[in-house]
């Protein structure tokens, strides 16, 4: 994608500043990628795609954190850096829909798989709040070990 | 509908230059001799098709007189420029909808774009640009290959390489490819 588009679909990236890290693919998208699965596409849509048979088979803020807890994460109060803990942030759009995921760096910084498009590594969760994804409306962690 | 093919090699079209008289509605013979004339003058003639009579005229485009012609064609339903003005449309709607959707994270407000469900309404005449673009590009074309021929190749739970690499087998299988 080019950067300038980027820009245009999230206008708070360039002021926290980020960097591509990958190849764009199809492969596997924010979801999988945050989950820690590069492997596939994560989604509830229909059997096409991987999708935690303990987790609700819907669009939702509930299903997508049962999905998360699928893979031993739990809900959290805050994003903040701790020692010894994975956090991820799930984005909801305008319908309170899962729009996107990101996964906390040891650094404290953030990585994301853009839908079909590259990861990218980025100073802060409302870099990618916008039009395009929405706001973060869930934080969770898991331990690092 | 258009003629694809006659039983003969006929090229008429209408040009505006003076033609010997002809009487109208004539004979197979007046048929002959309009086309003798024009070859020999080394022009053409107009070919009126009246689809619901079955009929074939040729008309001198500068008197209006006209034969009867009796020939067998062969009609198709999608003509050449037909695929050629889907294939047109498909990449501009393929094209939009990557450009426009390559962003997001869940593939069903992917194949809910408006460019995606037009290109499913091009129906079987898409099935074989879907698949050369599938071929270029793994991407997320299952439902609109599903959805347009009512097979489903791929096994639940592939990945998108191996669903790509499912329609492309299908495809060949299928002289798509």
């Amino acid at each position: 994608m080019p950067t300038n588009l980027l820009k245009t679909l999230f206008p708070n990236l360039q002021a926290g500043g980020y960097a591509v890290t990958s190849q764009r693919t199809t492969e596997y998208n924010c979801i999988a990628w945050a989950a820690g699965d590069t492997q596939q596409w994560c989604e509830p849509f229909d059997d096409r795609h991987y999708w935690p048979a303990s987790a609700l088979h819907e669009y939702s803020l509930v299903a997508c954190s049962q999905a998360f807890a699928a893979h031993s994460y739990a809900r959290c109060d805050d994003a903040t850096l701790e020692a010894g803990f994975e956090k991820i942030a799930i984005y909801v759009d305008a319908e309170g829909i899962p729009s996107h995921a990101a996964r906390q760096l040891p650094s404290g910084e953030w990585k994301s798989k853009l839908g079909k498009l590259e990861d990218i590594e980025h100073d802060t969760l409302s870099a990618l709040e916008g039009d395009a994804y929405g706001t973060v409306a869930l934080i969770m962690k898991r331990s690092r070990t | 509908m258009a003629v694809v093919a006659c039983n003969g090699t006929f090229t008429l079209v209408e040009r505006k230059k003076a033609m010997n008289k002809m009487k109208a509605n004539d004979t197979a013979r007046s048929v002959e001799s309009l086309l003798q004339t024009a070859v020999a003058a080394g022009e053409s003639l107009k070919l009126k098709i009246n689809r619901r009579r079955n009929e074939l005229m040729l008309v001198d485009a500068v008197t209006g007189h006209s034969a009867r012609l009796e020939i067998e064609m062969e009609i198709e339903d999608e003509p050449a420029n037909g695929a050629s003005s889907v294939a047109t449309l498909f990449q501009e709607l393929a094209e939009q909808w990557r450009n426009e959707t390559a962003h997001l994270s869940l593939a069903i407000k992917q194949v809910m774009h408006p460019a995606y469900q037009r290109i499913i309404g091009l129906g079987p005449l898409a099935v074989p640009l879907i698949l050369r673009e599938l071929q270029r590009e793994p991407d997320h074309w299952f439902w609109a290959l599903e959805a347009i021929t009512g097979e489903k190749p791929a096994a639940a739970g592939s990945s998108v390489a191996q669903a790509t690499q499912a329609w492309l087998h299908w495809g060949k299988a299928n002289h798509y490819l």
